[in-house]
This record gives C-alpha cells, sequence and structure tokens, in this order.
C-alpha cells in the first residue's frame, strides 16, 4: 500500500502505466465488460439483416441487399401507426399507474405498524409478479366473460340489464390491460420504493415528531421528498422502454380479433408480420425502430429529470 | 480426518457413478437412434413413445424413435424457430414448403428409388402431386388417397346434435333456412340443458378457427370444393379473395341473422379453440358447420361423459335445392407430409421407417394396431376387439396411447381403401363404421335409412384440376404472403362487426367498408395474382 503514489500523481503518468497501476481493477472489471461486448454489441452485428432480404437458406452474408425496403414498408403502413398509439398508450398508462400505486402501496406500508400485517400484505402483493401472463389473461378472461364473476355480480345487482362481453369491447381494452399490468406488478415495484423507505435517516421523522408532525406532513414533507431521486431514476429508465413497457405477452395473450384495433402493439406487430411470415429482416428493422427511439427517449428523460433532481440520473 | 477421508471416497464414488450411469443406458439403446419431430398440435409426445404399435415399429426395424411433438406455441411458431436455429431432427411429420424453402429438407427422389418401394407403390402416378413447384423434386410425402373412395365419414360439413334431431322426429336438414328452424323449433321444446343455456349454433373465431366455423361454411353452402380463401374461376383460373365475394356475404347474413335473434353470441368471435373443444364436451352446441374431424375428440368426451346423444349427425348443406353439394369431392392434392432433414446423418435408415409406415404391414399396425391384442381376424376380415372400439370412441387419449389411428397424417391409407390382402386399411371404413358405432350413433343412422354419415354425401362431383387451393403455396414473406397475413387480421377484426349489424343498410355499408379496406389497404390483389400463377404452375407440373 505505502509503495503506490499518490491519485493526482497518477493523472500525469501514461495511459499504459496508469493501466498497469490499477490492474486488478481493470481485471476485475474486465469479465463484465467481456460480457457486456459478446451480450449487447456483439448481437448488433446482425443489424445488417435489416437492410438485406434474409433469408435462413443463404444467411446473413449471402442475402441480397434491400436498402431501406422494410423501413419504408412499415413506415407507409397505415396499421403501424395504429400500433404505435397503442403501444404509446398502453405503456403510459401503465407506466403512469404503475408507478402511483406502487408509490402508493410502499408509504402506506410504511405506516402500518403492526410488522406481520406489513409482511402478509407485502407478499401477497408482490405474488402476482410471478404468475405467467398466461394464467394472468385466463383469469381476466373467465372473470370478465359474459358468464364470469363480474356480470354475475352486476346483473344481481341491477346494475346492467344483460350481460357485457368486456373482453369483445374494444374501448375497454386499454383499461383491462392496465388494471391487469398495475395488479400483477404492483407490489413487486413497491419493494424498491420501500427500500428507499427504510434508508431515510429516522432522526428526520423524530425531529419532525418533536415539532409535532401530522402523519399526513412526515409523508408529504419527509417520505416523498426523501424517494424522489428513486422515483425520478426509475421514470427515467421506465421511459426509455416506453415503448417495450407493454410487452408482448399482455397485448397478444389478452388481446383478441374484436380488439385487436387496440390491443396489437409493436412487439405482436413485428411477431405477426415479422416472426410468423419468416421475415426476419422485417422484424429486425423493426426492433432498430424501437432502439433507435428508446435511446432518444432515455436521453430526453434524463435531461428533464435534471430539472427535478440535482445532476440526473445517468 | 477420518470422516473426511469417508467424505471424500463418498464423493468420488458419486462422481463415478454419474459418469458411468450415461454410459450403460447408452449401452442399453445400442440401436440407432432416430429423432423424430411432429409439428401436429394435439399429438401427446408421453403417451405416443410409449404407445406400444411405436414399440413395435422400433423392434421391426431395430432402432430407436425419440418422437417429440409441439407443445405451448402454435405449429408456425415452432417450424418458425426451428429454422431460425437449424436444428432439425431427422424426421419431420407435417412439414411444408416453408421447411424446403429454408433448406431443411432432403429431395427424396433417389432414396425413394432405394428404400422407397412401399412408398412407391402406395402413390403411383399421384407422385407427381407432390413435387416442389420451384424444382420439381419431392421433398416430402403425404397420406396417399390416390384411389377412388368411399367415405365412411364426412370431412367438414353441417354438424346437428342427436337429441336435436330425435325431439323434432327426425327432419330432413337441408338448407340454412331448414337448419334455422330446427333450432327455434328445439329451443321452444327444450329451452336450456339443466339449467344451463345452450349454445345454439356453435361458431369459434380466433386464429383458424375463422377459417373452419366462417369461411369454409361459406364454400359448401354454394357448393364450391376446398379452395378456403379463393373464390377460382374454373375456365381462366382468375382469383378473387373469397371474402369478398357475394357468396361469403349470403353466409355473413345468415350469421347475422342468427346473431339477430339471439342464437349467436357475440362471445363466439372471441372463443379459442380449447375453449370450444369444452362448449362442445360440455353438450351446449346444437349444430354448427364444422369440420367432423375436429369433432372425434370431443364427441369422446361426450360419451365418456354418459351423453352420447349430444354427439352429432353429419350432413350436407347448401343454400337452396339447386345448388349441389360438393364438399366431399375429393380433389387430391397435398400440402404438408413426413420429409428427412438435412441434418439427418443416415437417410436411408429414415426412409425405411417411412417405408414401413407406407408398407402394409405399417398401415395395419398404425390403423388397427397389433393382432390379437387390438384386433382379431375375425371370417378373414380384421375387427378391433371390442373394448378396444370402446375405449376408442370414448377415452380421447386411448388413440395416443395405443398408438391406433391417431394419425391420419402419416403417409398411410386412410378411410375406405383396401391393402392388397383386400380386407380395408383402416377401421375407418364404410362397413366396420357401423359395427363400431355406439347405439345412439346407430338410432340416428337406422331414422335416417343410412349404415354411414358418408352415404349421405354425393362424391361424384366434378374436382377441380388443381385440387383444393388451400394446399398451393405462395412464397413465405413475399408481398403476396403479406398481403394476406394483413387481410387475415383485417377480416378477423371486421367480420364480427358485419355479423352484428343491427340492419340490413349497416350490414351492407360494413360488408363494402371491408371489401374495400380489403383492396386498399390490404393489397389482396397481390395474393390473387399469386394464387393464379400458383395454379398454373402446379397445373404445369401435374401435366394434366
Amino acid at each position: 500500500m505505502e509503495n503506490r503514489p499518490p491519485l493526482p500523481a497518477s493523472r500525469k503518468t501514461p495511459f499504459a502505466k496508469r493501466i498497469w497501476n490499477q490492474r486488478i481493477l481493470v481485471l476485475m472489471a474486465l469479465p463484465f465488460f467481456l460480457w457486456m461486448v459478446v451480450f449487447n454489441y456483439r448481437p448488433l452485428v446482425g443489424w445488417v439483416m435489416a437492410f438485406e432480404n434474409y433469408k435462413p437458406r443463404t444467411g446473413m452474408f449471402g442475402s441480397p441487399w434491400v436498402g431501406f425496403k422494410w423501413f419504408q414498408e412499415f413506415l407507409g403502413d397505415k396499421r403501424f401507426y395504429e400500433v404505435l398509439r397503442n403501444t404509446f398508450a398502453m405503456s403510459f398508462l401503465n407506466i403512469f399507474f404503475g408507478t402511483v400505486c406502487a408509490i402508493l402501496l410502499a408509504v402506506f406500508l410504511n405506516e402500518v405498524r403492526s410488522r406481520h400485517f406489513k409482511k402478509t400484505v407485502q407478499t401477497v402483493s408482490y405474488l402476482p409478479h410471478f404468475i405467467s401472463w398466461v394464467v394472468v389473461s385466463n383469469i381476466f378472461y373467465t372473470f370478465l366473460s359474459s358468464e364470469g364473476l363480474l356480470n354475475h355480480v352486476l346483473l344481481s345487482l341491477g346494475l346492467t340489464k344483460e350481460a357485457v362481453s368486456f373482453m369483445s369491447k374494444e374501448n375497454s381494452f386499454w383499461g383491462i390491460v392496465t388494471v391487469a399490468q398495475v395488479w400483477k406488478d404492483m407490489g413487486w415495484n413497491a419493494i424498491l420504493y420501500l427500500a428507499a423507505i427504510t434508508a431515510i435517516d429516522p432522526q428526520l421523522y423524530e425531529a419532525a415528531r418533536l415539532d409535532g408532525i401530522t402523519r399526513w406532513g412526515k409523508i408529504r414533507y419527509i417520505t416523498i421528498p426523501c424517494i424522489l431521486p428513486t422515483i425520478v431514476m426509475l421514470l427515467v429508465l421506465n421511459i426509455g422502454n416506453l415503448l417495450n413497457s407493454t410487452g408482448f405477452d399482455p397485448s397478444y395473450l389478452m388481446g383478441n380479433d374484436m380488439t385487436i384495433n387496440y390491443s396489437q402493439n409493436l412487439a405482436v406487430y413485428a411477431y405477426t408480420y415479422g416472426i410468423e411470415l419468416g421475415r426476419y429482416s422485417m422484424s429486425t428493422a423493426l426492433s432498430i425502430f424501437n432502439s433507435v427511439f428508446s435511446l432518444l427517449l432515455v436521453c430526453t428523460a434524463n435531461l428533464l429529470s435534471r430539472k427535478v433532481v440535482e445532476g440526473g440520473i445517468l | 480426518m477420518l470422516w473426511n477421508k469417508k467424505a471424500a471416497l463418498f464423493l468420488a464414488l458419486v462422481m463415478v457413478l454419474s459418469i458411468a450411469a450415461p454410459m450403460t443406458s447408452l449401452a442399453e439403446s445400442a440401436r440407432p437412434v432416430v429423432t423424430v419431430f411432429d409439428f401436429t398440435e394435439e399429438l401427446n409426445q408421453e403417451l405416443i413413445n410409449k404407445a406400444p404399435t411405436i414399440l413395435k415399429m422400433e423392434e421391426d426395424l431395430g432402432i430407436d424413435l425419440q418422437i417429440e411433438v409441439v407443445s405451448g406455441i402454435s405449429k408456425e411458431e415452432k417450424m418458425a424457430t426451428m429454422i431460425a436455429s437449424e436444428d432439425y431432427p431427422d424426421i419431420m411429420f407435417r412439414v411444408d414448403e416453408r421447411m424446403i424453402e429454408a433448406g431443411a429438407l432432403l429431395p427424396l427422389d433417389d432414396l425413394l428409388e432405394k428404400e422407397g418401394q412401399h412408398v412407391l407403390s402406395a402413390w403411383g402416378g399421384s407422385l407427381n402431386k407432390l413435387r416442389y413447384p420451384g424444382d420439381a423434386k419431392v421433398y416430402w410425402i403425404g397420406s396417399p388417397k390416390n384411389r377412388p373412395e368411399e367415405i365412411a365419414d364426412a370431412g367438414a360439413c353441417l354438424l346437428v346434435q342427436y337429441d336435436v334431431l330425435e325431439k323434432l322426429g327426425y327432419p330432413a336438414i337441408k338448407t340454412p333456412d331448414d337448419l334455422y328452424k330446427a333450432i327455434t323449433d328445439y329451443l321452444a321444446i327444450s329451452p336450456d340443458l339443466n339449467g344451463t343455456p345452450y349454445i345454439p349454433y356453435g361458431v369459434w373465431a380466433d386464429s383458424w378457427g375463422y377459417n373452419q366455423t366462417v369461411n369454409n361454411p361459406a364454400l359448401w353452402i354454394n357448393g364450391f370444393t376446398d379452395d378456403s380463401d379463393a373464390y377460382i374461376d374454373q375456365e381462366t383460373f382468375d382469383v378473387t379473395y373469397f371474402n369478398t365475394t357475394d357468396y361469403f356475404k349470403t353466409y355473413l347474413a345468415f350469421l347475422n341473422k342468427l346473431y339477430n335473434n339471439g342464437l349467436l353470441s357475440e362471445n363466439a368471435f372471441i372463443t379459442k379453440y380449447d375453449e370450444f373443444n369444452s362448449q362442445v364436451a360440455s353438450g351446449r352446441v346444437l349444430a354448427t358447420i364444422y369440420n367432423a374431424g375436429l369433432m372425434s375428440e370431443p364427441e369422446a368426451a361426450l360419451r365418456a361423459a354418459g351423453m352420447p346423444e349430444r354427439c352429432y349427425a353429419r350432413f350436407p348443406i347448401t343454400l337452396n335445392e339447386d345448388v349441389k353439394d360438393r364438399s366431399q369431392v375429393y380433389c387430391e392434392s397435398y400440402d404438408n407430409g413426413v420429409g428427412i432433414s438435412v441434418n439427418c446423418k443416415d437417410p436411408e435408415l429414415a426412409m425405411k421407417v417411412i417405408d414401413y409406415i407406407a408398407s402394409n404391414e405399417g398401415n395395419v399396425l398404425f390403423n388397427w394396431g397389433i393382432e390379437g391384442v387390438h384386433y382379431d381376424v375375425v371370417d378373414g376380415k380384421r375387427a378391433w376387439k371390442p373394448e378396444v372400439k370402446d375405449a376408442y370412441a370414448s377415452d380421447p387419449n386411448y388413440r395416443y396411447q395405443e398408438g391406433i389411428s391417431f394419425a391420419n397424417w402419416w403417409p398411410m391409407y386412410v378411410g375406405s381403401m383396401k391393402l392388397d390382402d383386400g380386407d380395408f386399411a383402416s377401421p375407418a371404413n364404410k362397413e366396420d363404421f357401423y359395427k363400431n358405432a355406439d347405439d345412439a350413433t346407430k338410432k340416428v343412422l337406422d331414422a335416417y335409412g343410412i349404415t354411414c354419415w358418408g352415404d349421405n354425401f354425393d362424391t361424384t362431383g366434378t374436382p377441380t384440376p388443381y385440387g383444393y387451393a388451400w394446399t398451393l403455396v405462395i412464397e413465405t414473406g413475399s408481398d403476396a404472403d403479406l398481403a394476406n397475413a394483413k387481410a387475415n387480421t383485417l377480416r378477423h377484426s371486421m367480420v364480427p362487426t358485419i355479423v352484428m349489424s343491427k340492419t340490413e343498410d349497416e350490414f351492407n355499408a360494413n360488408f363494402d367498408s371491408f371489401v374495400n379496406q380489403l383492396y386498399n389497404d390490404c393489397k389482396i390483389n397481390l395474393w390473387e395474382d399469386a394464387m393464379h400463377q400458383a395454379i398454373l404452375d402446379r397445373m404445369a407440373i401435374w401435366g394434366e
């Protein structure tokens, strides 16, 4: 330890020497660097497929070039814009209600005194996260079908005159899918906020209590401001993921022929007109669009976040 | 220390054993392994691998078959992912032109000369009809139907519950109007099934159910053969997207009438395959125009549940008495079969397996089963044992468990065809149909004075020179293919709206808008042109 030169001096040493001096750290970072290259950068080579008419038989190096044909195709397709609208709408609803509900759940749970009750609620609320979408969609279909529980209740209370087939109403699809997503992931997302809340210095609360603060005041002036950086960070990451936020599963499994104009999202579009028809190039082109768009979104969100949290997140 | 030594010894032993275990299991299966994949969604992998008939084939050929089937995902997805990974097993059942385009299949022409004598003799001159239009080679082999056949059971047709017929005194149901009357008359007598409302007319329009229960019924009532999505001018072979024609509109008008009179639920358009099967198996579906072949499992479930009177009689149905039913007219053509992959190490052995299935022996084995176990020879004719007959009719899994009459897509005969010994190749033949039928079925057959459902149908109508249009090949991923995919999405979402129109004006306006979008947004004309070309190409290869 005592032989190592002080840090400021190392800045003036040449690059190679600096690496040598920090060889242990570099070595430690190397596996992760390689991991990132192999799994995150190497697949980008596949992007060339988006500019050719890829066929498995001729492979990536033998398929003919087609330029921007695939991009032109989906940008010129009327349905694509419908799909984009659905993707944005569903993702926005999901992020907004998902975040708000998770924060509320975390904050309220934090106020609960009974440890057992708190643990039970927490476990019960995050369990749905582990249920597969196939099961979730079946639960919703059964629950909302015209012979399902909800219709039964509505009919017996006399609130509706005849059974409504909720799953076949295109206007209600975004709502249903948002409820399903919030139900499924609210508890899971709340864990992060709960963790952030436990990191708050208890002295703050104690000081506030001495000043005679109300419970609401405690939430409003201590809890929320203290977890704000966490909230903003998760929001920025979520916005970067806006196009994928409502993934393939909910849209594909909960959607059906009668709601398809409102249920189809980008992932399903890429699947239906790409993979399923063996048009891998088209799927690749869509995924490039998706990646570039997401990158722009995440940068914009980060810029905006600087206004809320000092220094931004990324 | 001592403990450590013991532990070390124990660990060493475990390691040795764990290495030795797979080696001994390798030694056991000294027979060459042939990997098989069957792209059939209803097959039961666990049962079929242990089926006695499969074991017998393994014994006879000295091989070890490892059969895998599609599960969890659709056939299309599995095929696409398999192509993307290029991880093909030796033999693949139910492959189509996508595998050929991907370069996954070996051409079989030379192999057939060497090891495929039974296949060649079963197919005869029909082998031409298997040739891929791209290079005129044979890549896969389907189930041969190259002899004129008398049908024992129908394919797609009108299905009406026995109980409906019995309560109404076995009326003649020939047209949609007759059907409408029968359903309403029956509902007047019997408004529900033990408190649960009936589903008067069965439709499931999710994914491929659209073709089965919406598109195809419109073909049958207009007297067409199974040209699926195409309406084809029989002189010029010009193709029109069938859903744009007035023929199709007529059927939608019938569905519209059912809907507006509360006989068709809007749920029908989001019903999935398994959901529909369970609706049928609960006995609630009174009638439907559907593929009778797809009914065999839910019907077995109905019999097992003690409701044999809820099974279905098969009838032809046409718009009016002037239209001649051609639903069962056989237009020989094929769109899938069994092929050998380019990854296969021993293609000749793989061909031996296929040839075995096509032989007389294979036909008997996989249709009838094993002599003494599943069937006996009575008066020189094969006959299923009574317990086999009953189990087959009432247990949906029995066919896979025993490996008998479960795979009508394998390269063997199905239906009323005869083997070289002069006896039928399969129990699903005209003579055995009545013998193998249950009492409820016999009662209905007797009432209509027939011995099998096939008697209700005229199979002598004119076949088309190009076979069935649904077997035609369009290049995967081409613009025409994309147009068809888009049209498919559109019709799935718009046809329910058309059917649920409240007034005639609304119905007409919705239909016009549908046709308009098919041509302007989906560019379905690209598909029409490609299909026209495909017909011409096929007729050139078949060489009339």
